[in-house]
């Protein structure tokens, strides 16, 4: 399983999970414990507290660590060429080739211009997500 | 009767003085203000080095995009915005393979990502 975009998926998670993981920890760790033996004392079995009541308090701090991910991705250069095979023409390595091998540099800040644009984009609508999120729970409590 | 009825000052190291009882308000002296203010300006000016520092490559590569030639000359000398308007088909697949890498690989990290934290976070700390 190489050469191909599946391979390149597997490795760039492998290359990212490590910060997701260090990301959440202290998200996970803000949870009071209370809420959970409140929620398990009251009846709930494991899976209803870790899904309606542990999950619930953690979604802004996965979807910021689910941003760093894909502003990490979206500019991955190593992996995709070591796992791709030069099959997954993915920006970096087009911006790479522009800048190495057909020596047209305008092309390639174009490209990374628009990437930076569209990951700011999506940064900026995640993160504009989380806080009507917590704006919205801030009104309701 | 107690110190403050009666009126009773006390003379401070810095030569001022205060009433018997009462806490004296501290005046950081001269030499302590300018350190406060040399420390304050140093941590600012490194910020602002920080953020440059950060910043400077990508106003360079934004700049670099509308130069002419296809060279690396900041500033250009001749302004264009003719590298946007010939962006071939083939790049539209690449943007979107590359947004597809991205958008899988944050979903699937956050996805192995959240039991994993959770198990780290619930056992060892």
């Amino acid at each position: 399983m190489s050469n191909n975009f599946t391979a390149v998926v597997i490795g760039t998670v492998h290359a990212v999970l490590p910060i997701a993981v260090i990301g959440l920890m202290p998200v996970m760790q803000r949870v009071p414990a209370s809420h959970v033996m409140a929620a398990r004392s009251l009846g709930a079995s494991e899976w209803t507290t870790f899904f309606r009541i542990f999950l619930p308090q953690t979604v802004n701090g996965c979807v910021a660590v689910g941003m760093l991910a894909f502003a990490t991705t979206a500019g991955a250069f190593t992996t995709p060429v070591l796992l791709g095979g030069g099959r997954v023409g993915v920006l970096s390595i087009l911006m790479y080739s522009d800048a190495t091998t057909a020596l047209n540099y305008p092309r390639a800040a174009v490209l990374a211009v628009i990437l930076f644009v569209i990951v700011l984009l999506t940064v900026a609508v995640s993160l504009g997500y989380a806080r009507l999120r917590v704006g919205r729970r801030e009104r309701s409590s | 009767m107690t110190a403050t009825e009666t009126g009773a000052r006390r003379t401070l190291p810095g030569g001022s003085t205060a009433l018997v009882g009462e806490v004296p308000e501290l005046r950081p002296g001269r030499a302590q203000w300018i350190l406060d203010r040399l420390s304050h300006s140093v941590v600012w000016i490194a910020g602002l080095l920080s953020v440059i520092f950060l910043l400077a490559p990508m106003v360079i590569i934004v700049i670099a995009s509308f130069n002419r030639a296809p060279a690396l000359d900041v500033p250009p000398r001749q302004w264009t915005l003719s590298a946007y308007a010939n962006i071939s088909p083939a790049l539209y697949e690449a943007f979107v393979l590359s947004l597809q890498l991205a958008a899988m690989a944050a979903a699937l990290s956050v996805a192995l990502a959240v039991p994993a934290s959770f198990w780290v976070a619930r056992t060892r700390g």
